[in-house]
């Protein structure tokens, strides 16, 4: 027993010491960190030991933290120059009539065309305002369970007027019912928006078409199945490397600068698809673009409880 | 109508209370919560306009609240800049019948505003037919007439028509439509309202000599004569 005691020493004189280095190096980057330089790194030792694990994993970290604040950096310089635009076209239509409009209807016109300006920053605002809100995750306690045909009939039947009034048809496969949980008219939204996209990217004649089925779950999978709903049109279609941005906001491939939009759509329809858990695939429907959205059908307690009597 | 503006910000309140006032209505403002709050408690009005975030630490929900503890049962229309989804079910929670959030347009907020004093009157009164000049629809079995010929419409064209015959004289806006049509409460993007209308014109005023539908700039729709 006693010659235990002087070992137990040193090996809690190596751990304090231990930490204490560890200690010095995350104070030492911290201190970098507060003023904003995310580059500091912990450095490895190099001997692949606990000292090392942990300095991998907090520099993991700050690669995280660094690569967030990245974003937010280039979502705010999109933010401000997407609204600048639309906040100069109203400021130089009024100064343009304030100077040099000579009767009461050009004023009026000028004024209108401004006000527009910004109904459409105020729009921009409200899709930016409703990402974060959704990322921020509060309303899945809104989730419920229905029945995703006749959501998905209702959409349709209000878009398919606008496909038709554009000589578009779209062609619907549907089962007779396909169970759902989610927030129903926040996940109608998302449907809107792809549909929305399918009908501005076709051209006139084209067809759309919207398919949806249920894939039963894998063994051992963690849920009770996925609900697949796919809507492809064959319009201009997307390059691979703009469908790697199409869901970043503000993104407008370049092709497409000439029609109307804020470039917030996809955003708007991934922070709802990950809110439901699901995944957002987009993919050439050679030609044109196809959009898939796949949701996992969380287990639910009754099919828990048979799951044990079984 | 009588209408009690409860508003601090006094760009907003001039706008609104000019626009009222334009539209023949009489206005009585106030400034802050504790006014509004005692206004709204002591005199009579058609329909109250209440912004939700109020200085003098009296906020719109506590007048809305206070008043409908008092089973006063006053239509109330909550102006707010919450967008939120989550702040216009409080709202409407705490007994508020309408929420038109900031920025808004004066028709947007005049066409809610009397739809909702109209709601208020015509509630005791349960309809099963609707007549606009020689339109003519029944409720119960769905017939829709016009000249005495027999219209034949898809299901969500009559509630569109039901939904503007009931408002008849007054000016429905797009969004007054979305909601009340078709409950979706988002921004669609494109003019999707504009096409069913159109559609619906096809039907009942195509074939007739003057229109019923008629399109109010910068506004909406009106069913009128
Ligand atoms: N179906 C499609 N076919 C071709 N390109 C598409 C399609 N859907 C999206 N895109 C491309 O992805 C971009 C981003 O789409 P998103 O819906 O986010 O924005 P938007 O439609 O331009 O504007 P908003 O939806 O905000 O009105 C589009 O501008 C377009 O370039
Ligand atoms: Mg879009």
């Amino acid at each position: 027993m006693p010659q235990l005691k002087p070992n137990l020493y040193s090996f809690g004189w190596m751990i304090r010491e231990m930490f204490q280095r560890i200690i010095h190096l995350i104070h030492k980057s911290t201190a970098a960190i507060t003023h904003g330089d995310f580059s500091q790194h912990i450095p490895l030792i190099g001997n692949g030991d606990e000292r090392d694990d942990v300095a991998i994993a907090i520099n993991a970290m700050l690669d995280g933290a660094s690569q967030q604040m990245d974003t937010v950096r280039q979502t705010s310089n999109a933010i401000a120059h997407d609204l600048r635009a639309p906040i100069a076209r109203a400021r130089s239509q009024l100064e343009d009539a304030a100077l040099y409009a000579h009767t009461e209807a050009e004023l009026r016109t000028a004024i209108n065309h401004a006000v527009e300006q910004l109904d459409h920053v105020t729009s921009i605002c409200d899709a930016l305002l409703r990402i974060a809100q959704i990322e921020a995750g509060g309303r899945r306690s809104a989730f419920t369970r229905f029945d995703l045909v006749p959501a998905l009939q209702d959409i349709l039947e209000l878009y398919t007027a606008v496909a038709e009034d554009r000589g578009i048809t779209i062609e619907t496969t549907l089962p007779a019912t396909l169970p759902f949980h989610g927030d129903r008219a926040m996940f109608q939204q998302a449907i809107a928006n792809v549909l929305d996209n399918a009908i501005k990217f076709s051209p006139s004649g084209g067809t759309i078409t919207c398919f949806a089925r249920f894939m039963p779950p894998q063994p051992h999978s963690e849920n009770d199945g996925t609900i697949e709903l796919t809507i492809a049109d064959h319009g201009i279609g997307m390059m691979a490397e703009d469908m790697a941005n199409a869901t970043k906001r503000f993104f407008r491939a370049e092709q497409t600068r000439h029609i109307s939009g804020s470039g917030l759509g996809l955003s708007v329809v991934q922070a709802i698809v990950h809110l439901h858990g699901g995944q957002l695939h987009l993919a050439n429907n050679n030609p044109g673009l196809s959009v898939r959205i796949d949701t996992p059908l969380p287990h639910t307690k009754i099919s828990k409880i048979t799951d044990i009597h079984r | 109508m009588r209408v009690l503006l409860v508003e601090d910000d006094q760009t907003v309140r001039n706008f609104v209370a000019k626009g009222l006032a334009e539209a023949g209505h009489l206005v009585e403002q106030a400034e802050d919560g504790k006014n509004g709050l005692s206004l709204a408690t002591s005199e009579k009005f058609d329909v109250i306009i209440l912004d939700r975030m109020l200085p003098g630490g009296v906020e719109g929900l506590h007048i809305l609240k206070t008043l409908r503890n008092q089973n006063n049962t006053t239509p109330v229309l909550l102006l707010s800049a919450l967008a939120d989804v989550d702040e216009k079910v409080a709202g409407l929670k705490a007994g508020g019948d309408d929420y038109v959030t900031k920025p808004f347009s004066f028709s947007e907020l005049q066409a809610r505003l009397e739809a909702l004093v109209r709601r208020n009157r015509n509630e005791a009164q349960p309809q099963t037919r609707l007549t606009i000049g020689d339109l003519e629809i029944d409720l119960l079995s769905r017939n829709v007439k016009r000249a005495g010929q027999k219209i034949e419409l898809q299901p969500r064209e009559f509630r569109l028509l039901e939904f503007l015959m009931r408002h008849a004289g007054q000016v429905v806006t797009r969004t007054m439509l979305l909601e009340g049509v078709w409950d979706y409460h988002f921004d669609p993007q494109t003019n999707v309202i504009d096409v069913h209308i159109s559609r619906l014109r096809q039907k009942i005023d195509r074939p007739f000599h003057h229109p019923l539908v008629h399109t109010i700039r910068n506004a909406g729709y009106m069913l009128q004569e």
